[in-house]
């Protein structure tokens, strides 16, 4: 598939249909992967795609949104760029989208398939502009047993889980800053006039912190799991992803990034919506 | 002071001003007797009710919240309690999840003359704050 | 002088530490995430990984250390100092780690300057190094004028793997000859042919490091490269997260700030602060010198490679190669520096 992927990207380099193509390369061995940007039509022989392309990389879309890009998408990547699409970051049409066929990404720490993978429904790419290779979707749909096993759990015990988790947290952001829907230019995390998070790093300032981001991520997450894969001590944050990914659909039959003209649940409301828990 | 205050629960409500703060207003005038644990926070309207607040409140060692605004349909800028009402079963959800019990965070609809139904939700509030504390 | 312990001593001595002091070693929780942290047993400890995800730094340089706490009250303002730091030992930590201590050492301690929170907590610290047996494809602490898997720098006691489940162990400094007499009936006097043993696992240690770089020439690419159109595109991939400098051994960037609770009670806290966020150089006011990401990435490198060196020496780098292994995309500090031109 690399092949097919050098010569799509040459082409639309060439013909002057993007001006930047995003993939990856290989990085310091044969088991990690990094994002590579594509300028110049002879340089594309470095592209590669393989089960180690963890990155989504519909994160650097609203970084570069000025050029017209080409970007290269596994199947869950493309919801990304859907949703930021649907939050007018950029056009439909400055972006070309190239689905690759992908069974799944490994994860450089454990050498073990995503969780996100083994109930994928877009292994084979829904909606990309150019698409590559051949998968099949699994028959199973996703599978939220983990949230809900989680979710019983008495309120003290989930707590003592999710300081413990925040102990080890360092506050480097990187959660925050692999996300592609955590665009903002000017993060609540950074401001300081009113500050709602000091610089002070303890367990309860860091899940303060968790908290929010999750919160304003509601609705918008395509829980894409970059936060937890790229998280230096391994919080487990896909299973607070995987709740907001419940909650909408759940809550209010709402899917992040499966239309471009929809409106998140938050923005909008229904008069018969349910109100069973307010006095 | 009332013996509610030795149990030291502190719950911090936020009311809309057009309606439940009245109302808040008119328990008072009422002369209906509520739990004196609640610290009330006026707010234009719940649908400017930042989550964010909610969690900072929770963080700076508050036992309960209660955001309580207008009925459906009353809002004074039409819409906001609308929003509110989307946003809250969300964020419960999201912060049983992190362990924030569900008897601490509670919402409610009081207008300007339901004095004796803002009394009675308080009291519902700071009972289960303190079952939650009692009981675990 | 140096000594012999086999694997089951190291246990008792480890136990024998933790009953006197606060020990920090390698554990392991439930999402496998190896930390320093504080041992109730030495079963506990974990010596299979080669790295910890983090350092050890943040045991002696704090991550939020209090200077001072304020308090107003009828009788004026008291200002509370922090309490004395304890004694503490870092237990199986890598040579590369030990070095970095010695890296931040010299920069708390720079000429007439010294760091009084750091350097009594440091005064307090032994630390216990193990050396490396199985280098990984991310380390090149090989590049660095005292960078192996052997080295010592830093290091109050090292501890060498030989052949049958034994150690060699060396105390470099009075603490780490404190803790071999503390404890002498778990040590056994080493002979001639073990030092020769420690040679040839150096040889074979560091025979399992490939990438060797030329730092020297390095730095002179560097010197003149600040406005090159190179960093325009490497920098492209960053994300700007502060991963790779809050899991370096030798990224010593703080920022101190003051916080008021209420009318009466304040306190002044320095934290880590990293070269990578955008409000790290941003004034009062709003200019920043350091507005895009470029600028910043080049300063990291910059810092560890060139301006470090000026000052120290030395690189402000001991090729531990944990930003690589943190890093969200995989950016590897080696090729960055390699391909500078």
């Amino acid at each position: 598939m690399d092949k097919e992927l050098q010569e799509l990207i040459k082409k639309l380099l060439t013909e002057k249909k993007a001006e930047w193509a995003i993939g990856y390369e290989k990085a310091y061995d044969e088991f990690s992967t990094r994002p590579a940007f594509i300028i110049d039509p002879a340089d594309t022989a470095r592209l590669i795609f393989n089960k180690y392309c963890i990155n989504n990389l519909g994160l650097y879309l609203t970084k570069l949104k000025k050029n017209k890009l080409a970007v290269v998408c596994k199947g869950c990547d493309i919801a990304t760029v859907f949703e930021l699409i649907r939050e007018k970051q950029f056009k439909r049409e400055n972006v070309a989208i190239i689905g690759v066929a992908c069974e799944g990404v490994l994860d450089k720490r454990t050498n073990k398939l995503l969780e996100k993978c083994e109930n994928c429904q877009v292994k084979q790419p829904k909606g990309a502009d150019f698409t590559l290779g051949n998968a099949k979707n699994s028959e199973k749909p996703k599978s939220y047993a983990d949230v809900v096993e989680f979710e019983k759990k008495s309120s003290k015990e989930k707590l003592e889980f999710w300081n413990r988790q925040f102990e080890k947290c360092i506050r480097c952001y990187a959660c925050r800053n692999v996300c592609p829907v955590c665009y903002c230019p000017d993060c609540f995390a950074l401001r300081s006039m009113p500050e709602y998070l000091s610089k002070h790093v303890d367990a309860d300032k860091n899940k303060l912190f968790h908290m929010i981001r999750m919160q304003h991520v509601f609705g918008r997450c395509t829980d894409c799991k970059a936060c937890d894969t790229a998280c230096p001590v391994n919080i487990p944050l896909s299973m607070l992803t995987k709740k907001l990914a419940k909650d909408a659909k759940e809550l209010f039959n709402y899917e992040s990034g499966a239309d471009t003209d929809a409106r998140p649940p938050l923005s909008t409301y229904d008069e018969g919506d349910s109100e069973s828990d307010i006095m | 002071m009332s013996n509610e205050k030795k149990k030291d629960i502190n719950v911090v409500g936020f009311l809309c001003n057009w309606c439940s703060y009245a109302g808040a207003d008119m328990t008072g005038l009422g002369r209906n007797i509520y739990p004196s644990n609640i610290k009330i926070i006026r707010i234009p309207c719940t649908g400017r009710m930042d989550p964010m607040m909610i969690i900072e409140a929770f963080h700076n060692g508050a036992d309960g919240v209660l955001v309580s605004g207008c009925h459906p349909g009353d809002c004074h800028y039409s819409e906001g309690n609308f929003y509110w009402r989307r946003r809250y079963p969300h964020l419960k959800s999201l912060m049983e999840h992190f362990g924030i019990d569900k008897r601490r965070f509670h919402a409610s609809w009081v207008s300007a003359s339901e004095g004796k139904k803002f009394a009675e939700v308080v009291k519902k509030v700071v009972a289960d704050v303190k079952d939650w504390q009692e009981n675990g | 002088m140096a000594y012999l312990i086999t694997k089951e001593n190291i246990k008792e001595v480890l136990n024998a530490l933790i009953a006197a002091k606060t020990v920090y070693a390698p554990k392991k929780d439930a999402e496998d995430t190896v930390l320093f942290e504080k041992l109730v047993n030495a079963s506990e400890w974990h010596g299979d990984s080669l790295l910890t995800h983090t350092t050890a730094k943040d045991k002696v340089y704090l991550q939020s250390e209090r200077f001072f706490k304020i308090k107003k009250d009828k009788n004026g303002v008291t200002i509370e100092d922090p309490a004395e730091p304890e004694e503490i030992v870092i237990f199986g930590c890598r040579p590369c780690d030990a070095r970095g201590f010695d890296v931040i050492n010299k920069l708390f301690n720079w000429s007439d300057f010294v760091d009084e929170y750091y350097t009594k907590r440091m005064a307090k610290t032994t630390i216990i190094t193990i050396s490396c047996e199985k280098p990984e494809s991310t380390c090149f602490c090989t590049s660095f004028a005292k960078g192996s898997p052997v080295n010592e720098t830093g290091s109050d006691l090292l501890l060498t793997p030989l052949k049958d489940g034994k150690y060699l162990a060396e105390a470099y400094t009075e603490k780490g000859e404190k803790v071999i007499s503390d404890n002498l009936k778990y040590f056994s006097e080493a002979a001639e042919t073990e030092a020769k043993e420690k040679e040839a696992f150096k040889t074979a240690s560091e025979a399992k490091i490939i990438k060797k770089l030329d730092l020297a020439a390095i730095k002179k690419l560097m010197e003149p490269a600040f406005e090159s159109a190179y960093w325009e595109t490497v920098h492209l991939p960053c994300v700007k997260c502060g991963a790779c400098t809050f899991v370096c051994p030798t990224c010593y960037c703080f920022d101190i700030t003051e916080k008021a609770f209420d009318n009466m009670n304040s306190e002044r806290v320095r934290s880590w602060d990293t070269c990578m966020s955008e409000i790290f150089t941003r004034m009062a006011g709003g200019v920043n010198p350091r507005s895009d990401t470029k600028k910043r990435f080049r300063q990291r490198f910059m810092h560890k490679f060139n301006y470090h060196v000026d000052n120290f020496k030395e690189e402000l780098c001991t090729g531990c190669g944990r930003c690589i292994k943190a890093c969200p995309v995989s950016i590897d500090v080696r090729k960055v520096i390699e391909g500078i031109k």
